[in-house]
């Protein structure tokens, strides 16, 4: 190194490696990172652009029985700008003007802010802003699109649909109740991500198609709803009632026609009301129903053979001491007919045939009627009732649910029971929903009548709805009458209990009544809470509404056109209707037939018979078109031929046997 | 027939084997690969072209390329002569920011002509090099002789200085660094390297006291293998350890941005969206590029704005994504080519003055590509270097075409 001029070949040796090896360092790290590890930062590019974004599905839609929209959902756009990467902004806001038929200037300015982000238009309607595809994949904007449900009923069918919250989901009444099927299942697409943050669709990238909700066909008519609510609220205001609350049902096949209680809300503006106006009262709230339970009683009598309708009963002037309490009727009889007493709701005396009877007929038929049991209505929030257990009930509690106190019940468990009557004697689950199929039609559920308990003989639901039909003829269910419709009805008046006595100011008045009364096809319940005034009486308050209600109906459905003849006078007609006919099924269920027809003439489904008695096993198959049966032994059946769940038909033949399990079940 | 094309083949190979030829058909490939790549990146830059940096870019390349024509027909002599005085009015105009210049992100760097902002620092770091050529082509002090390094130390540290006060660390680092290959070439002591480089080592390994004390043994080694007289290796050694201990002090007197960026070298992973981000985003554009690239324009970390600084400082990962391993192979190779073929002219000239300025030229082209790539695949901490010939800047490029007319202009053997 003595002489630097002569190592310079070593010097440029040195400096050459140097450059070399570093350049080698370099592309080794090179090779390390996009040959050795690519496909870990490959993932990494690819877990940081691009993201999945859900695509909300579209919400089934309801209809009514005759296939009207009752629910709309209208789309509404939110449109955005990042005014820093917009470059031709007039030229934007020009065209944004035209096709939104809105300000140029506005929109100007806001895109010449210096904000990073401003709003052009908020909710504006899918109609208003067609061009949506136009600008979707514009950089610097962002729309969101919105999902609104509209209730074109507003708060006609509020409790009873309810209503969906901010996240499309639902939250009471049916939306809440067919949440499942209204849903359906949100899909993805891939959207890509930027380092700022901004999102861009990409439809090359791999994606998954939404599955939209059901749409559902409720058995709800919606000119039945709207009578149904306007007479109520017209009830509701006249009579300052605290609620009102009305049913109409199909007694034939449990389908529910109209259901509507005041106050109500508008499930548009639900943020508006109080949580109580949103409560389904007719299937929530119970109320202690009064008269309209004698029926409980009359059935057990007639049924049981304890007593004829033209059995003369004392009501000794109006009052009976029952343990230590005296309970009154409204006026003082002295002696009435069996039918007389429910004909003129005569306390006195329903107690003394409920005392005839014995408190086990009574508990037993109160319920077969279903009472102290839900209906399992395909609807949220349904109530029990309360009917005590047999071992509870003393003397007074008999006399007290004969005459309808000391028992709790919802207004659909009336209407149900009341069908069960107005049908002869079948009690039938009540359905709100008739026909769920997909947004390209294709049906999924098809509501057919569903057979819960045969509760009394025909003969006997015959004897009870001449019994009715008097009551509305002449009895205290007067003002429901309109000539040449025939309809049978019961009224109901009951104290309310407050503070844990009998009010003698506030009163629940019902009336529950059908029409025409040998072949009933609606059935209709009108319930107010604490009416004021003069007219607190069910006979007084509640029939009125019935008889408007099916006024109405009967004015604007062909349909429903009857000539029924007048109902007959009771006392000769009881004593010819006690012979004991056969009990063959075609005729055990005469007002079944129209049911019967409409089932049989497409095909249904085997149902599992396995643990039905005789009675119940034929019924249903009745139900289901099939009266060629094999009967094998007594007692429950054990097995059945076809299998449960094959299709059949009219004229399918069927054999079923059974067996006795020690003890007999009615 | 077939002769004539034969013959115009021959003609092609002949003027290749011409050195200057070669290096000027690499700057053209590694220009044209540069320009490719901006116009990616600026791909969906929705400002009409001119206005992006691809547009912009090709204007300063043309201008870029005239200047390096004058460069070339320039009399050498005029070059020798006047380097001093060039240096001297480049310290001023890079003084000159501080009072007239427009601060553009918090720095002193530009100076406003027109609508154009000029980087002096940038043409600062040919005019580093021309002076310590000169100075060490003329220095009546024997090469071995320390005093001969006064000089060119002091040409460097004075710029570097103020450079780092701007602040800029990347520019710095270069006026520091080409110090060394300059002063090796001219046959400057190792020993008296060391001496040079040490304190800087020692303020570097004071951030961790393992380091630290690693660092200490390695220069008592040194200065035990070395025999050099008593005095001055326990003034070195002195040195060093006031200044390695003084470090802490200098460190709070660091910009935050600054001490982030020295402090990315040794955890990168730790701060993802601060300064780490960038070169989380450059290895991962890099490296998903894989071995052959994703095309050009398809570059999603490029396109999708991951990538900051994608026309720029970041120019090479844009490079590593959309052209893949095969790709930035290629691009490193022609540099490499260049330098050698640089010091390979070097090495031919007799003229010591001509020799050191190809070197130093070369070894500015080597530390930014060196720093700038090593960067980008975090071998090294973000210092804002750009990559020569690719990465988008106006001063930069210009600056690149001054060293391309001085290397032509020198090794095209023109005596002065």
């Amino acid at each position: 190194m003595s002489n630097p001029y002569r190592s310079i070949s070593q010097r440029v040796l040195l400096i050459t490696t140097f450059f070399v090896v570093s350049w080698g360092l370099i592309i080794g790290r090179l090779f390390f990172i996009q040959v050795i590890n690519a496909k870990k930062y490959q993932s990494k590019c690819n877990v940081q652009a691009n993201t999945k974004k859900p695509v909300q599905p579209m919400r089934g839609t309801f209809y009514d029985r005759d296939g009207k929209v009752l629910t709309i959902d209208m789309v509404s756009y939110s449109i955005a700008a990042h005014p820093y990467l917009i470059s031709n902004k007039a030229n934007l806001a020009h065209s944004l003007a035209i096709d939104l038929n809105g300000d140029y200037e506005k929109y100007l300015t806001a895109l010449q802010d210096k904000k990073t982000f401003v709003w052009l238009e908020r909710n504006i309607t899918g109609e208003r802003f067609q061009n949506y595809d136009k600008y979707e994949k514009l950089p610097g904007l962002s729309i969101e699109k919105k999902i609104t449900r509209y209730y074109p009923l507003g708060e006609i069918m509020g409790q009873v649909l309810g209503f969906t919250n901010i996240d499309n989901r639902g939250a009471c009444g049916l939306e809440l109740a067919l949440e499942n099927h209204l849903s359906g299942k949100p899909g993805w697409i891939t959207v890509q991500k930027d380092g700022w943050g901004r999102y861009f669709v990409r439809p090359d990238l791999p994606s998954k198609a939404a599955i939209d909700g059901n749409d559902i066909i409720l058995t709800i008519d919606q000119e039945y709803q709207s009578i149904l609510f306007e007479e109520l609220t017209k009830a509701y205001q006249t009579t300052k009632s605290e609620k009102a609350l009305g049913l109409i049902i199909n007694p034939n096949n449990g389908e529910i026609l109209a259901m509507a209680n005041l106050p109500s809300f508008d499930p548009n503006r639900f943020g508006e009301y109080p949580q109580a106006f949103m409560r389904n009262s007719v299937i929530s709230d119970i109320f202690e129903p009064g008269s309209t339970f004698k029926v409980v009683t009359a059935t057990a009598a007639l049924e049981r053979k304890v007593l004829r309708p033209d059995r003369q009963i004392d009501c000794s002037q109006g009052f009976v001491q029952v343990a230590n309490r005296i309970i009154r009727d409204h006026e003082r009889y002295n002696v009435l007919t069996f039918a007389e007493v429910i004909k003129n709701s005569s306390n006195v005396g329903t107690i003394k045939v409920a005392q005839a009877v014995g408190k086990e007929q009574v508990f037993n038929f109160a319920r077969k009627y279903g009472f102290g049991m839900r209906t399992d209505i395909q609807f949220p929030g349904e109530e029990n009732g309360i009917l005590h257990p047999l071992k509870k009930w003393s003397d007074l509690t008999l006399a007290q649910v004969a005459i309808g106190q000391g028992v709790s019940v919802t207004a659909l468990q009336v209407a149900c029971a009341y069908s069960a009557i107005a049908n002869g004697g079948i009690l039938l689950k009540p359905q709100l929903v008739k026909m769920i199929k997909t947004k390209s039609g294709i049906p999924i559920f098809e509501a057919s009548p569903i057979f819960i308990r045969r509760v009394a003989s025909p003969e006997t639901m015959a004897t009870l709805r001449e019994l009715l039909r008097l009551t509305v003829a002449s009895g205290t269910g007067r003002r429901a009458d309109i000539s040449g419709l025939a309809i049978a009805g019961k009224t109901g008046t009951a104290q309310k209990v407050i503070n844990g006595t009998y009010s003698q100011t506030d009163y629940v008045a019902s009336f529950v009544g059908f029409f025409p009364v040998n072949h009933p096809k609606l059935l209709c319940i009108v319930v107010l809470d604490n009416p004021k005034g003069a007219v607190h009486t069910g006979g007084s308050s509640a029939a009125p509404v019935v008889r408007e209600i099916f006024k109405r109906i009967v004015n604007e459905s062909d349909e429903l056109f009857l000539d029924e003849e007048e109902a007959p006078l009771p006392a000769p007609v009881y004593t010819a209707k006690h012979d004991n006919k056969a009990t063959e099924p075609a005729r055990l269920y005469p007002s079944q037939m129209e049911v019967v027809l409409s089932t049989a003439n497409r095909v249904s489904l085997m149902p599992d018979l396995t643990g039905k008695t005789l009675r119940q096993a034929l019924a249903i198959l009745q139900m289901h078109g099939i009266e060629n049966v094999v009967i094998e032994g007594t007692g429950l059946v054990i097995w059945q031929s076809p299998d449960p769940n094959t299709p059949v038909g009219i004229g399918t033949n069927c054999r079923i046997r059974l067996k006795s399990l020690g003890k007999q079940v009615d | 027939m077939l002769n004539r094309y034969i013959r115009t083949i021959k003609k092609i190979t002949d003027s290749l084997s011409d050195t200057h030829t070669i290096i000027l058909v690499i700057v053209a490939i590694l220009c044209l690969a540069g320009l490719i790549t901006l116009y990616s990146a600026s791909l969906f830059d929705p400002q009409p072209f001119f206005r992006r940096p691809i547009g912009r870019q090709i204007l300063w390349v043309l201008v870029g390329s005239g200047v390096a024509a004058i460069i070339y027909y320039l009399n050498q002599k005029i070059i020798f002569v006047s380097t001093y005085f060039l240096y001297g009015l480049g310290l001023i105009f890079l003084i000159l920011p501080y009072f007239l210049g427009a601060r553009i992100g918090g720095t002193a760097r530009w100076i406003g002509i027109g609508s154009f902002g000029v980087q002096p620092s940038e043409f600062m770091k040919v005019l580093v090099m021309l002076a310590i050529a000169k100075y060490l082509a003329t220095t009546p002090y024997s090469i071995l002789d320390f005093k001969a390094l006064l000089f060119p130390l002091f040409f460097a540290l004075t710029p570097m200085v103020i450079v780092l006060k701007q602040p800029d660390l990347g520019t710095s680092i270069v006026y520091f660094g080409l110090l060394f290959p300059m002063l090796f070439w001219a046959g400057a002591r190792l020993f008296h390297l060391f001496i040079i480089i040490a304190p800087v080592l020692s303020i570097v390994t004071a951030f961790n006291f393992y380091t630290y004390f690693v660092w200490i043994i390695i220069i008592i080694t040194i200065l035990y293998l070395t025999h050099e007289k008593l005095w001055v290796s326990l003034t070195v050694f002195l040195l060093n350890l006031v200044l390695g201990s003084a470090t802490p002090l200098i460190w709070n007197h660091l910009k935050p941005y600054q001490q982030e960026r020295i402090l990315t070298l040794f955890n990168v992973e730790a701060d993802p969206q601060g300064s780490g981000y960038q070169i989380i985003q450059s290895k991962i554009a890099i490296g998903s590029g894989g071995l052959f690239g994703k095309g050009i324009g398809h570059g999603t970390q490029t396109h999708l704005k991951f990538l900051p600084e994608g026309h720029t400082d970041f120019i090479f990962s844009v490079i590593g994504e959309e052209y893949g391993f095969v790709g930035v192979v290629f691009i490193l190779v022609l540099f490499l080519a260049f330098l050698l073929l640089c010091f390979y002219t070097a090495y031919r000239l007799k003229d010591r003055f001509c020799a050191l300025v190809i070197v130093g030229a070369a070894s500015i082209i080597f530390i930014h590509v060196a720093i700038n790539v090593a960067m980008t695949i975090g071998l090294m901490p973000v210092t804002g270097l750009p990559l020569p010939f690719f990465s988008y800047g106006g001063s930069f490029i210009i600056t690149c075409f001054i060293l391309l007319g001085l290397i032509l202009n020198i090794a095209g053997g023109k005596q002065y």
